[in-house]
């Protein structure tokens, strides 16, 4: 996200809408209340399309008065998000492309060519606004009018069943979780207090359309916690809005409270009716539960085998260096258990010992949460994954035949190979990077300190909420670093991961300021991503277990916490004097003082867990061949 | 008043919840209104797995000769019939894709072998062979690496329905030798091309630029998996999809490109594809063609700039064409994009000229032009050219598409979005059209609201119907999720049809997780049979279709599924059939929205 400093502040006026936002009750008991609520939809739809119309004319008059112009373009905002819960759910993707997307350059879906697209929408044009370029802001407020009313007329033709509701709102749920209250869609972050505060009225009065058909009990308990969830809007501005307990005492629980009712309601959940995978398991009742998302969904052969023994394989094949050509190099060799699978270095030691390979050692443990691979993007599938490091001259060094060769001639994989795969049997190129793949996604952390604290199972540390609160706050990392991953996962569905140009420097040292000169996403291989705007992209990655894998960066050239968030303090590149055109951190500094960084570093200390995860085979397979038979688990270096 | 009915309805619901949907536990009871559904007429194959079978290769690059697994991305699949034995033929896979390979050849490529079919129950099989060059196996590379020069993102093609021989369309239009190298995971070998041996004058003894010997239609021969010419004489564009007429002269070629042009090619010999000459697409010339000097290379490597200067008709994305050999017209599938504006204002400055149905939609959505940005071209159509004066109509236009409010009765139940792969296949005495979808995208009905996947789809359509509509669509399949249906091909006994399912993503289970070749066989065998829905009836009434695994119902309603331990396994919203494809053998039950129940059963 680009950020827009603030320059005046100037008052919202109280939009008509809110009239229309009291909570509302079913006016007839035998009316479905997704019939209700499409009625409702429409009419508030209306709504929007009436203020994004005052808004287009608002700068066709002759002389501009800004400050009126950013109150009418918050009006048609509001108005936005008094439909967001449903239209956001319902058309994703248009809502992306045409209205909400991040102010940033895209490359065309599905065509030959590259064509790079600029952003549209509400986002693009509140950064406009504040840098006042009347001509841009006109063109985009015409562009986005056309779009607000096309899509209106598509919805009177909308079929919405209770399940779809349902959804939409437990999305809108995670919506406001990981983008709202982060400050994510509003560049300017300056009526983010006020969207927040409409997206959560929505959201009641959408539930409370159910109210008619629950018990008493289910009502006090659904009208107790959304009264619990308005408290917290009686801050006089964002900065002030603890976000922490808000996801603690209102978010959370209502992710699971709907879900609870959905059952209650037998409105079929999402598991019934599609066959195909999602990306966040509908049945978890908790957003930082370990089983939130499908590791199945990030994988590619996820779906033959049994499930514990393909990870106790994979397990094996991981610390085997059976898997290299000189049987002296393992997945472990630059993946230490205990170092969070990282191992230390800047850039990891190359094959044969021959200098390092280009990279810092990433993390493993939710590594699977993710559709891209590697930090420059470039693979898939944890599967595609293993295969690059395999072939890679400098890493592993060696090819399917000498792999497969080697495992086949042993009897022990030969069992446990049949034994993980009672279908398949045979040790392939499928099956082992299955069971590589299984190992992978067991390595799941969602029970670190910050985690039990905010599902309420300890008390939280006073600086862990001050930490987290800065973290999605202040400090502006959870725009990049979504919640729950802390990645660049992209809620609310989780189906892409995002890479980030900061200008990361190539040496340590700000009075020798160089940009790293690896190109990162734009040298992937990938055609259709060798866009300008990709040069010295990088994939966001997680903040989890990020105590123990220093250095930092994909060049490891920070070696402490501190160093990483002093480079963000005053605004990464941009304030080492470096950051390149296409650089996507706002140059703003953060000012964050010597408390706030502690605040925020022992909140990136809490969310260290490695439980189950680290321990080490005590022996492997054993070979009678001389080349094999002194294999060092884990690998020689 | 409406207070007074609030308090009501929240007073009957005091105590426990009321309901909305199915209750996820009946007591199971076998109820005596059943309803039978034969096991599927519809028999499915994969014939074909990208990483999984190994492919016959030379010796390449001066790596010696070997099997090694195959190129992913399946696309076009050509049909070429043996005449001299009692096999059906042999098939030609297009690999969509640019990849380096030490063996295979790098950039695309194509996989063919032979099939025969089984006399008693009519599935396919696999024929081993032994080529003239040596090699043995089931499945052969069609070695371009060594002949005609490297290939590149192999998409559509053309199978000539004079004789079934064979083109490979290169689409992914080329500018430059470093997008072909792809930092060394393209096409290494970037050094000059000398054409030799194409057999067309003008031609060959030419040296280009190696990213220049890219966009080509290229034939081979099936028969000994080897490359036979690029068709330089046909320009250099991003060709995607042709079609042969029974002429055995006439070629009509489509470029997948905003603009995408209209090309026309006429032997002089019938079968000689050397020499001829060469015409491009203008709607408002009297004629309709213009020739383009195919004799001036020049022309032919920029053979788009140079049709845009004479007033060339633009479309947007052409992908596939096929002969529809009932009426003896070309049909084209244009598959949209959804803001074009951006993408050919260029060649319309250039002196390009919008086809005509696209200002006519543009009129429609109250925009000036094609080139406004404001046009949508979200869904694409299928195009009709007569070839009896040259004329392009649309013969059925994807959507939802609506320009304005819409009563949601009129809304369509099906959807075809992005129309990319095309064929036909007459089945006794009907034809009917093969439509592969290829979503550009999921918004604005392309897919459900609320489903963020993407499904893509193949339809039939009976090609009596004058004027299609989208409820005209029968669909005979989807494709995992992540995968694009591609290379629809009809056998002539109208017994089989093929298709691919490329690049299908995560999770899906093997071989569902490669690109696949998937064969459907038994379209003989009672596919008319659609049944006579009684729509006046009260009672629920249920009629199974097992060809396209479906129950119809008589009124749409909202239905669940409980299987025999009560349990509700499927809930089905607003919907007037059942697709029982993903329920296995079994007794169901099945309870409506009314409360009615049947009991099914899936044999």
């Amino acid at each position: 996200m680009v950020g827009v400093s603030i320059q005046a502040t100037i008052m919202i006026k109280t939009s008509i809408l809110f009239v229309f936002l009291t909570v509302l009750q079913l006016v007839n008991a035998n009316t479905k209340p997704s019939v209700f609520l499409k009625q409702d939809l429409i009419k508030n739809y209306a709504l929007l399309v009436e203020e994004v119309n005052q808004l287009q004319r608002a700068t066709l008059v002759e002389k501009i008065d800004w400050e009126a112009l950013t109150q009418v373009f918050f009006d048609s905002r509001n108005a936005y998000k008094n439909v967001e819960l449903l239209v956001a759910f319902l058309d994703p993707e248009f809502i992306n492309d045409y209205i909400n997307g991040a102010p940033l350059l895209k490359i065309e879906r599905k065509t030959d060519d590259m064509t790079i697209l600029n952003p549209k929408g509400f986002q693009i044009a509140e950064e406009v606004l504040f840098e006042k370029n009347l001509p841009e802001f006109k063109l985009l407020v015409e562009q986005l009018q056309a779009r607000i009313i096309e899509f209106g007329n598509r919805l009177p033709s909308l079929y919405l069943s209770e399940r779809i509701v349902f959804e939409a709102m437990r999305t809108q749920v995670i919506r406001i979780t990981a983008l709202g209250i982060t400050g994510f869609d509003s560049p300017s972050g300056f009526n983010s207090l006020v969207e927040n505060n409409i997206t959560l009225k929505n959201l009641e009065k959408t539930a409370s359309a159910y109210y008619g058909f629950l018990n008493e009990n289910e009502q006090v308990k659904l009208k107790t916690i959304f009264k619990q969830g308005h408290s917290f809007f009686e801050v006089k501005e964002m900065d002030a809005f603890n976000r922490y307990q808000f996801i603690k005492q209102f978010l959370n629980p209502i992710y699971g409270i709907i879900l609870q009712v959905q059952k209650e309601l037998f409105i079929e959940t999402k598991t019934m009716v599609v066959k195909s995978g999602y990306a966040v398991n509908y049945e978890t009742e908790n957003i930082f539960d370990t089983d939130f998302f499908n590791a199945d969904y990030f994988a590619n052969y996820a779906n033959s085998g049994i499930e514990e023994k393909k990870i106790a394989l994979g397990k094996t094949l991981f610390y085997d260096p059976i898997i290299s050509k000189n049987n002296k190099r393992a997945c472990a060799s630059c993946h230490h258990p205990e170092k969070g699978f990282t191992d230390g270095l800047k850039t990891s030691v190359a094959f044969n010992e021959i200098g390092h390979i280009d990279r810092n050692s990433p993390t493993l443990i939710n590594a699977i949460f993710s559709t891209r691979f590697f930090w420059d993007n470039r693979a898939g599938s944890p599967e595609a994954q293993a295969e690059h490091v395999i072939f890679n001259p400098k890493e592993l060094n060696t090819n399917y035949n000498e792999i497969l060769g080697k495992l086949n001639s042993n009897s022990t994989y030969k069992k446990l190979f049949q034994e993980a795969y009672p279908e398949i049997k045979e040790i392939n190129r499928q099956t082992t990077l299955s069971s590589l793949s299984a190992f992978i996604q067991s390595l799941k952390s969602f029970n670190s300190v910050f985690d039990q604290s905010i599902k309420g199972k300890i008390p939280v540390p006073k600086d862990v909420e001050a930490g987290f609160n800065l973290f999605t706050g202040k400090a502006a990392c959870a725009t990049c670093h979504f919640i729950p991953t802390f990645s660049g996962l992209v809620p609310p569905l989780y189906v892409e991961t995002e890479s980030e140009v900061l200008g990361v420097p190539a040496y340590n040292d700000i009075n020798k300021a160089i940009l790293d000169q690896d190109l990162g996403r734009y040298g992937n291989g990938r055609p259709k991503e060798k866009a300008d705007f990709y040069k010295n992209s990088f994939k966001t990655a997680t903040i989890r277990n990020i105590e123990l894998t220093a250095p930092y960066m994909h060049n490891g050239v920070f070696n402490t916490l501190e160093e990483v968030v002093e480079f963000y303090n005053i605004g990464g590149g941009h304030g080492w004097g470096i950051a390149p055109e296409n650089t996507t951190l706002p140059s703003d500094e953060l000012n964050l003082n010597a408390t706030e960084i502690k605040q925020l570093i022992i909140f990136m200390q809490s969310l260290t867990d490695t439980t189950g995860m680290t321990a080490v085979p005590t022996t492997l397979p054993t070979y009678k061949d001389d080349l094999l038979k002194d294999r060092k688990i884990g690998g020689v270096y | 008043m409406k207070k007074t009915l609030l308090f009501a309805g929240l007073f009957a619901t005091l105590g426990a919840s009321a309901q909305l949907g199915f209750n996820p536990h009946i007591d199971f009871v076998n109820e005596t209104d059943t309803v039978y559904v034969p096991s599927s007429l519809i028999k499915k194959q994969v014939l074909f797995i990208g990483g999984t079978h190994m492919v016959q290769t030379t010796d390449t690059y001066g790596n010696p000769a070997g099997a090694f697994p195959a190129k992913q991305w399946h696309d076009f699949i050509g049909f070429t019939p043996d005449n001299t034995s009692n096999d059906l033929g042999w098939l030609s896979v297009n690999h969509e894709m640019v990849l380096a390979d030490d063996n295979i050849g790098d950039g695309g490529g194509m996989t063919v072998f032979k099939i025969k079919r089984d006399p008693v129950t009519d599935s396919l099989m696999v024929v081993s062979q032994t080529l003239a060059d040596g090699r043995t196996g089931e499945y052969f590379n069609v070695d371009f690496a060594n002949t005609v020069g490297e290939t590149g993102m192999n998409c559509g093609g053309i199978q000539s329905s004079a004789d079934g021989r064979i083109w490979t369309a290169e689409e992914w239009f080329r500018y430059g030798t470093s997008d072909i190298y792809a930092n060394g995971a393209g096409v290494r070998d970037t050094a000059d091309f000398t054409i030799t041996g194409s057999g067309i004058a003008v031609a060959d003894g030419q040296t280009v630029a190696k990213y220049e010997n890219f966009n080509y239609m290229v034939e081979i021969d099936p028969k000994t998996a080897s490359a036979v010419r690029k068709q330089y004489n046909w320009g250099r564009q991003p060709f995607e999809g042709g079609a042969i007429l029974p002429d055995n002269k006439t070629v009509i070629l489509g470029a997948d490109n905003t603009p995408g042009m209209l090309t026309k090619f006429v032997a002089d010999v019938a079968g000689d594809f050397t020499v001829g000459k060469t015409y491009f697409y203008k709607e408002d010339a009297p004629t309709k063609w213009i020739e383009l000097d195919n004799s001036d290379f020049n022309k032919l490597l920029h053979f788009q700039d140079e049709a845009i200067a004479l007033g060339a008709t633009m479309f947007n994305r052409l992908e596939w064409i096929s002969y529809n050999p009932k009426d003896g017209n070309v049909y084209i599938t244009e598959t949209g994009r959804d803001n074009p504006a951006g993408s050919w204002n260029d060649e319309y400055a250039d002196g390009g000229i919008f086809a005509k149905h696209h200002i006519a939609r543009a009129n429609m959505q109250y925009a000036t032009g094609p080139d406004d940005s404001d046009y949508r071209d979200y869904y694409g159509r299928v195009l009709k050219l007569d070839m009896t004066n040259s004329d392009i109509s649309v013969h059925i236009e994807g959507g939802p598409d609506f320009a304005s409010n819409v009563d949601p009765t009129d809304y369509p139940s099906t959807h075809l979005s992005n129309p990319d792969g095309l064929g036909f296949i007459t089945i006794g005495e009907k034809t009917y059209m093969l439509i592969c979808e290829d979503l550009n995208g999921t918004s604005n009905g392309r897919m459900p609201m609320g489903t963020s996947n993407k499904t893509c789809e193949l339809f039939m359509l009976d090609m009596d119907i004058n004027s299609p509509s989208l409820n005209d669509l029968i669909r005979i399949a989807e494709v995992p999720t992540g995968a694009e249906i591609t290379g629809v091909r009809g056998l002539p006994d109208g017994k089989t049809i093929l298709f691919n399912c490329q690049h299908p993503s995560s999770s899906n289970p093997f071989p569902y997780n490669n690109s696949c070749t998937i064969a459907l066989t038994g379209f003989d065998k009672g596919f008319l049979s659609a049944p006579k829905v009684d729509y006046d009836a009260n009672e629920l009434k249920m009629y199974p279709n097992p060809a396209i695994n479906v129950v119809h119902l008589n009124k749409t309603t909202d239905v669940g599924v409980y299987d025999m331990n009560g349990n509700l396994i499927q809930v089905l919203r607003n919907t007037n059939k059942i697709n029982v494809s993903s329920l296995s053998s079994g007794t169901y039950i099945i309870q409506t929205a009314e409360k009615e129940t049947k009991t099914l059963i899936v044999e």
